[in-house]
């Protein structure tokens, strides 16, 4: 029982209503990984969580929801972009690739995938699919690709356990882009 | 953290757009959603309709007229990748490339950027500069604004509620016009600490020029004493004294990463070399 003469004790207030569910539900249909696929979709569902616990492709992570670790990264018509910044019912008629469909059917890895594979490119695995599908749009890009495009996209994902220096060894092996060796200056001689 | 619950229309045309928000008592317009989406997922928007205008055709448009006519619906990546830009407009392309990162420019517009009108954010300093002109349309008229008329402050610009940005308009680059874009972040990626884009040119005898800087509080400022004494300048080499007066008037705050203080060394050191940079590239 509340005590109404304890002037601490907090009011009795109407509950709010609950709250309104919107109305607007789409059908969409779009291409993952090469397969069609057509929902209905609520207006804010986020296309990670749509990818997730939809098509119930979880392999794309669910990071800082905000567009800054890049766990999320899904390519969108070929481009990489932050699956947490888009709603699902924008990607109707579009075609979706995510870490899933890299691998092909028969199992084998991408090269980028086996690059990661070789060179110890992943430790907890969590940021992985993200820098996957980043650079897989860089390695499938026409123009040629340079150590300082790697490092630029590299930015855009965080790794919490800081395996950069692997991933960016993995990811210089599947681009073939070669470290520029240094030259250690010759010994000046004394006096 | 998920958006609150909101009706998502994909507009088919600017008419159907400006129609959709004056529909809703308050919608809100998604274009590449790097600025909106953000906003909602950390609710602190909560809107009751969502105008997709990214697939509306007449927004998807890049036109030389020769000035550059960028539509709303036109991508940063987009808009850097044209080789016209990048050939007459470098500045636009260099600030750019500063924006968050490829995926985020994949999706973000140049249009969008605008309209938010973060303080940090490098395109409406680029568009302050270059002396742009934002489109703005509504259901009754169709309107002109000049750059420094359109940004009022942090988030804020001269856009009505009832208003959608159509396109944005660089003008074509004067003769000689010599262009610098700088900025700091703490890593790359990051929204800048602090940042300078300046414009020179010569003009019977003097030289004209627009410095603005942003990431200081309150988006866009000239720097009106920088500008003035240009005008009369023998060269590049700006006074400390100059420098020091104008840094005076500036007055930013101070965040979790860094100190007014750093913010307004940051903006000393940039506009010299700024100033420098632009006045090397005039012919």
């Amino acid at each position: 029982m509340t005590d109404t003469t304890n002037p601490t004790s907090p009011a009795r207030r109407a509950l709010a209503p609950p709250v309104a569910e919107p109305t607007a539900r789409h059908e969409i249909a779009v291409e993952i990984n090469g397969e069609t696929i057509e929902a209905e979709v609520e207006s804010r569902l986020l296309l990670t969580d749509f990818l997730r616990d939809r098509v119930r492709l979880t392999g794309t992570h669910i990071g800082c929801e905000q567009g800054s670790c890049g766990a999320c990264t899904v390519l969108l018509d070929d481009l990489p972009v932050r699956s947490c910044l888009m709603l699902a019912p924008q990607v109707d008629g579009r075609s979706i690739r995510t870490v899933e469909g890299l691998a092909a059917p028969d199992a084998a890895l991408s090269p980028m995938q086996q690059a990661f594979c070789d060179h110890h490119g992943l430790q907890c695995g969590f940021c992985t699919p993200g820098f996957l599908m980043t650079l897989t749009s860089l390695a499938e890009r026409e123009t040629p690709v340079t150590l300082d495009d790697l490092d630029h996209h590299l930015d855009s994902s965080f790794c919490r356990c800081t395996g950069y220096v692997n991933i960016r060894a993995a990811a210089r092996h599947a681009l073939g882009l070669v470290e520029p060796q240094l030259v250690p200056e010759p010994m000046q001689g004394e006096g | 953290m998920k958006p609150n619950p909101f009706d998502y229309v994909r507009a088919t045309s600017v008419d159907h757009a400006v129609e959709l928000l004056s529909s809703a008592g308050d919608a809100r317009l998604l274009a590449g959603g790097q600025s909106l989406m953000p906003v909602l997922n950390l609710r602190l928007g909560a809107p009751e309709l969502v105008v997709d205008i990214s697939r509306v055709d007449e927004l998807r448009s890049l036109k030389l007229t020769p000035n550059l006519r960028i539509g709303a619906a036109m991508t940063q990546t987009e808009v850097a990748n044209h080789p016209d830009v990048n050939d007459r407009w470098p500045m636009l392309v260099a600030a750019i490339e500063q924006i968050g990162h490829p995926q985020i420019r994949n999706r973000g517009t140049v249009c969008g950027s605008l309209a938010h009108n973060d303080p940090q954010a490098e395109l409406p300093a680029v568009a302050v500069a270059l002396e742009a002109i934002v489109i703005a349309r509504s259901a009754q008229r169709e309107r002109s604004v000049t750059a420094d008329e359109f940004f009022q402050g942090t988030f804020t610009t001269s856009l009505e509620a009832d208003e959608l940005m159509t396109a944005v308009e660089f003008p074509e680059p004067m003769p000689g016009q010599g262009w610098s874009f700088r900025e700091f972040s703490r890593q790359p990626g990051d929204f800048a600490t602090a940042g300078v884009a300046a414009v020179l040119r010569p003009d019977a005898g003097s030289v004209k020029s627009r410095v603005v800087v942003f990431g200081l509080g309150n988006g866009p400022t000239r720097a009106t004493l920088i500008e003035d004494v240009l005008s009369d300048a023998a060269g590049p080499d700006l006074e400390q004294s100059v420098v020091e007066r104008w840094a005076a008037t500036l007055d930013p705050s101070d965040d979790a990463h860094t100190s007014a203080r750093s913010k307004v060394q940051h903006a000393q050191r940039l506009v010299i070399e700024a100033v420098a940079e632009a006045w090397g590239r005039m012919p």
